[in-house]
C-alpha cells in the first residue's frame, strides 16, 4: 500500500504524472486510485494529485498519511506537507540540497540542459523512481513512456527520464 | 487506441470517472452524444468524440447546453440512446427543456449525466443539481465508485427505454477528475436506425394530462429502482447507528468506518438510486435503528427526502434521531473527505482518535502552519486577455468616468484577480455579463453617467451573449460589448464551438464568424489584436466616447493552443542598462502589476529579468515598460 501527493504549479505537469504512475501501477495488476485538478483551478493556480495503491476506496489521502510527496515546486511543497506521515519523504524539484527526509533534484535545470524545461515532471519522476521503497521502477515508466505513439514526445520524455535516474545514481 | 472502445469483457482497465461513464454509454449503445464542455464533466463527450467514428457514433460540441440536451433528446424521440452531459451550472441552462421534456416523455433512451463540483475547485458555485431531479419528476442515480459510474450509465439507459422519460445520472468532482480500475462489459454489435413515429405526439401540452403521466412514469421506475442493486445495506443487524449516504459520500464513510473499527457497530446504507427513493427498502432499514446520520455531498437532499418519507411513516416506525446537515453534525457546504467523515462518526460515535492519529493530526495541524501564501490564480505566460484587460484598463482611465466592466464565464473571469487587474467588477452566469452591461447602459436614461462595458469569451458569446446584445441594440441600451477570441473554449480544455472551422469530431466544419453575426445585426463591429496594446486602447476609448451597442472583437489566439503548433515571435529580453529598478518611478510596473509569469524580479540584481522558459514570446511587456527598457526581436 502507497499513498502519494503530488504537486506543482498548473503547467507543470502534475497530471500527466498522476496518469503515468496510475497506468504503470494497473497494468501490474495492482489496485490503483487517483485524484486531479483541472479546469479553473490549473490557470497558475497551486495543483495536487492524490495517488493511492492498494485496497482504498475514495480518491483522497487523508493529512499525515502520504507515505511520499512528489512535488513540482517548493512553495507547493509546503501547501501539501500536512498530508505527509511522520516518515514519509519529499521527493522536490529544487536547487538547495537534501535534508533529512528531503530529497531534491534540479529536475528544472536538467530538463533546460535537455532544451525543454517542461520535461521537468518526467526528470523528476526518473529521480522518483530511484528512491527507497518507490512504488514503480524505473524499467516499468520506461516502458510506459515507450508506449507513446508520437515519436518526438516518445524520445524527449525517454531522454528526461534517463537524466533524471542518472541524476539520482550520481548523488548516491 | 482509446480503452473506451476496447471490445474485450471482462477486462480491468484504469479509466477516469468521466471516461468510465462514456463507456457505460457506449455499453447501453447510444448513438448520438452531445454536451457544452464544462469542468468537470468536460472528459466525456471529449473521450466519446475521439471514438465517434470507430463506433460509429455521432458526438458533438453544442453551442450550449438547452440545445445539446434538445440535440440528444431528438435522437432519443427517434428511437436511439443519446447521451448529454453537463456541468451543474449548466444544467441551469437546460432546464427550461429538461421541465417539458419530462412532461413529453421520449420514445428512446436519454441518460443526462449532470457534474457537481462540490467547493467549487473549478466553478463559480457549488450548486446542488440533484433539485432538478425532484423538480421534474426523474429518475436519479448517484455512482460511488469508478466501475459503479460506468454500470449505472447502462442501467440508466435501460430504465429510461422502459419509462419513455429521461434519467439523470449525477457525478461529482472526485468521481469525474478520479481514476480507477473498471470492468469492461460488452459493447452492443448494432444500433437501431433513426425514426420519429408521427403517429404520436411529444408535446407537454395540455399539462394536466402530461403532468400525470410523468408522474406514472415516475411511479413505475419507483417499482423497478425498489430492487435496484445499487441500493444495499452492510452491517449489524440492529447498528448503534446507520449511515445513510450515497455517492462520494459513501466512499468515504466506508472508508471512515472501516478506519474507526466501527463496522460492528455501524451500518451503513447505500442508496444507489436516490430519486424517487426505495421506499420499502429505506422503512424495512429504518425500522432496525433510532439514530440516523446522512452523509452527502453538498445540499441535504437525500436527507430531507428520507425524513419526508419517516414523516408519512412515522406511526410504524422507532422514535429516530437524525443527524445530518440540518443537525450540524455534518458541514452544509464545501467537499467531504475520508477525514471529515472520520470526524464526524468519531464524535458521533464517542470513538477518540488513536494516539497514532492524534501524533499524524498534530504534524498535520504544524505543517499546516507552515503553509506559503495562497497562490493567486493567473492567467498564462502570453495570455491575450492580460493584454486585453491592460488595453481597457488604459482606455477606462484614459476616459476618466470610472466605467464599469460586466465579467464573464472563461479563463478571463479571473479579471476579478489582481492578474486581470481587477477590471472586472460583476462576475456570475454564462452570458450574464453582456445582459447586466446592456441594463447598466440603460440607466444613462436615468441619470447614470458611467460607460457600460461587457467582456465575454467567443464560446460564451455564442453560449448565452447573442440575446443580450439584441437585446441592447433593440433597447437602445448604450453599451460596448468587448469580446475576447481566442479561437477555442480555452478553459474547460481547448474544445471547438460555432467559430471553428473543425467539430468535436475532427470534422471540417464551417465556422460561424463572431464579427458577421455582429454585423448582419447592424451593430458596429470593430477587430483589434490586443498584442497591439496601443491601437487596442485607442480603439476602445474611441468607441467608449460613442452611443449606442456597440463590439470590439480582440481577437488573439490562445497561448496554449499556439504554443502547441508554433514558434514563438519574439526573443525577449531586458537591457540591464536602461531597467533602473527601484530607482525608477516606475514602482515594478511590469512584476508587481502586469504580473506576466516571464518576467521576474531579480532580488539580488534589483532589476527585472525575463524566464526564457516561461516568456512565450509575445512582445505585449515591450510596450508597457516607461524605460523601454524591454526588446523584443523577431524570433
Amino acid at each position: 500500500m502507497t499513498e502519494m501527493i503530488l504537486c506543482g504549479r498548473g503547467g507543470q505537469g502534475v497530471v500527466f504524472l498522476t496518469r503515468l504512475l496510475g497506468q504503470v501501477v494497473a497494468s501490474k495488476g495492482r489496485h490503483v486510485i487517483s485524484s486531479e485538478t483541472h479546469g479553473m483551478a490549473v490557470r497558475g493556480g497551486s495543483i495536487n494529485s492524490h495517488l493511492r495503491i492498494g485496497p482504498f476506496l475514495s480518491s483522497l489521502i487523508r493529512q499525515g498519511h502520504a507515505d511520499f510527496l512528489i512535488s513540482m515546486d517548493s512553495s507547493e511543497t509546503a501547501n501539501n506537507l500536512h498530508y505527509l506521515k511522520p516518515g514519509g519523504l519529499i521527493v522536490e524539484n529544487s536547487t538547495a540540497a537534501d535534508e533529512e527526509s528531503i530529497r531534491r533534484v534540479d529536475a528544472a535545470g536538467i530538463a533546460r540542459g535537455l532544451g525543454r524545461v517542461q520535461l521537468e515532471n518526467v526528470v523528476l519522476m526518473g529521480f522518483s523512481s530511484q528512491v527507497d521503497g518507490f512504488p514503480v521502477s524505473a524499467a516499468d515508466l520506461r516502458a510506459q513512456l515507450a508506449k507513446d505513439p508520437r515519436e518526438v514526445v516518445r524520445t524527449m520524455n525517454l531522454q528526461a527520464l534517463e537524466a533524471g535516474i542518472r541524476a539520482a545514481q550520481g548523488t548516491m | 487506441m482509446s480503452m473506451l472502445s476496447l471490445d474485450s469483457p471482462g477486462t480491468e482497465v484504469l479509466l477516469m470517472g468521466n471516461e468510465a461513464m462514456a463507456r457505460g454509454a457506449l455499453e447501453a449503445g447510444i448513438s448520438v452524444a452531445a454536451a457544452y464542455p464544462g469542468n468537470p464533466s468536460s472528459e466525456i463527450i471529449a473521450s466519446l468524440a475521439q471514438v465517434a467514428a470507430e463506433m460509429g457514433i455521432y458526438a458533438e460540441w453544442s453551442v450550449n447546453e438547452k440545445v445539446a440536451l434538445e440535440v440528444a433528446a431528438a435522437a432519443a424521440c427517434s428511437g436511439l440512446n443519446a447521451l448529454c452531459a453537463m456541468k451543474q451550472n449548466g444544467l441551469n441552462v437546460a432546464s427550461d427543456f429538461l421541465l417539458n421534456l419530462n412532461l413529453s416523455g421520449i420514445n428512446g433512451g436519454l441518460v443526462l449525466i449532470v457534474c457537481d463540483d462540490p467547493a467549487g475547485i473549478s466553478s463559480t458555485n457549488e450548486e446542488d443539481s440533484r433539485f432538478f431531479a425532484k423538480a421534474a419528476d426523474l429518475p436519479l442515480f448517484e455512482p460511488a465508485t469508478f466501475h459503479e459510474a460506468k454500470d449505472m450509465v447502462r442501467e440508466a439507459f435501460e430504465l429510461s427505454g422502459k419509462i419513455s422519460s429521461v434519467c439523470i445520472v449525477r457525478s461529482v468532482t472526485r468521481i469525474s477528475h478520479a481514476r480507477g480500475n473498471v470492468t469492461l462489459g460488452p459493447l452492443p454489435r448494432s444500433r437501431p436506425l433513426p425514426l420519429f413515429p408521427t403517429t404520436r405526439m411529444l408535446s407537454a401540452l395540455p399539462a394536466a394530462a402530461t403532468h400525470p403521466m410523468a408522474h406514472n412514469r415516475l411511479r413505475k421506475a419507483a417499482e423497478i429502482l425498489e430492487s435496484s442493486p445499487f441500493n444495499r445495506y452492510e452491517g449489524p443487524e440492529n447498528p448503534e447507528l446507520m449511515v445513510i449516504t450515497c455517492g462520494s459520500g459513501w466512499l468515504f464513510t466506508s472508508e471512515a468506518v472501516g478506519l474507526l473499527g466501527l463496522k460492528s457497530r455501524v451500518g451503513i446504507l447505500k442508496i444507489g438510486a436516490t430519486w424517487p427513493l426505495p421506499e420499502k427498502f429505506l422503512l424495512e432499514h429504518l425500522k432496525r435503528t433510532e439514530k440516523v446520520l446522512f452523509i452527502e455531498e453538498v445540499d441535504p437532499v437525500l436527507e430531507n427526502n428520507v425524513k419526508e418519507l419517516f414523516a408519512d411513516h412515522n406511526c410504524e416506525l422507532p422514535r429516530i434521531r437524525f443527524l445530518g446537515k440540518k443537525s450540524g453534525a455534518a458541514p452544509d457546504v464545501g467537499e467531504l473527505s475520508p477525514a471529515l467523515v472520520m470526524g464526524i462518526l468519531g464524535s458521533v460515535m464517542g470513538v477518540p482518535p488513536t494516539e497514532k492519529d492524534k501524533d499524524y493530526a498534530r504534524q498535520a495541524s504544524a505543517d499546516l502552519h507552515k503553509f506559503a501564501p495562497a497562490r493567486s490564480l493567473a492567467f498564462c505566460a502570453g495570455c491575450p486577455h492580460r493584454a486585453s484587460y491592460w488595453a481597457i484598463k488604459k482606455a477606462l482611465a484614459f476616459d476618466g468616468r470610472d466605467g464599469v466592466v460586466f465579467g464573464d464565464i472563461g479563463c478571463y473571469a479571473l479579471a476579478v484577480l489582481p492578474t486581470g487587474f481587477h477590471q472586472a467588477k460583476t462576475l456570475h452566469a454564462m452570458g450574464s455579463g453582456t445582459g447586466m452591461a446592456c441594463g447598466f447602459g440603460i440607466l444613462r436614461g436615468l441619470g447614470g453617467t458611467q460607460p457600460s462595458i461587457a467582456v465575454c469569451g467567443d464560446s460564451t458569446f455564442y453560449h448565452a451573449a447573442i440575446p443580450a446584445l439584441i437585446n441592447g441594440l433593440h433597447q437602445n441600451s448604450d453599451f460596448l460589448l468587448i469580446i475576447l477570441d481566442n479561437s477555442a473554449t480555452a478553459m474547460t480544455g481547448f474544445q471547438p464551438h460555432p467559430g471553428s472551422p473543425v467539430d468535436a469530431m475532427g470534422h471540417q466544419a464551417p465556422p460561424v464568424a463572431i464579427e458577421d453575426l455582429c454585423r448582419s445585426l447592424g451593430v458596429k463591429t470593430l477587430i483589434e489584436d490586443p498584442f497591439n496594446l496601443k491601437a487596442a486602447s485607442d480603439t476602445i476609448y474611441d468607441l467608449l466616447q460613442e452611443e449606442g451597442a456597440r463590439v470590439l472583437i480582440l481577437r488573439q489566439e490562445c497561448a496554449l493552443v499556439r504554443g502547441k503548433r508554433a514558434a514563438r515571435r519574439f526573443n525577449v529580453s531586458i537591457d540591464p542598462e536602461k531597467c533602473i529598478g527601484e530607482e525608477c518611478g516606475c514602482n515594478r510596473l511590469c512584476t508587481r502589476v502586469f504580473r506576466c509569469p516571464g518576467l521576474n524580479w531579480n532580488q539580488a540584481l534589483k532589476k527585472s529579468t525575463i524566464d526564457d522558459a516561461i516568456c512565450t514570446g509575445c512582445g505585449v511587456c515591450v510596450d508597457i515598460c516607461p524605460r523601454g527598457a524591454i526588446i523584443k526581436e523577431s524570433a
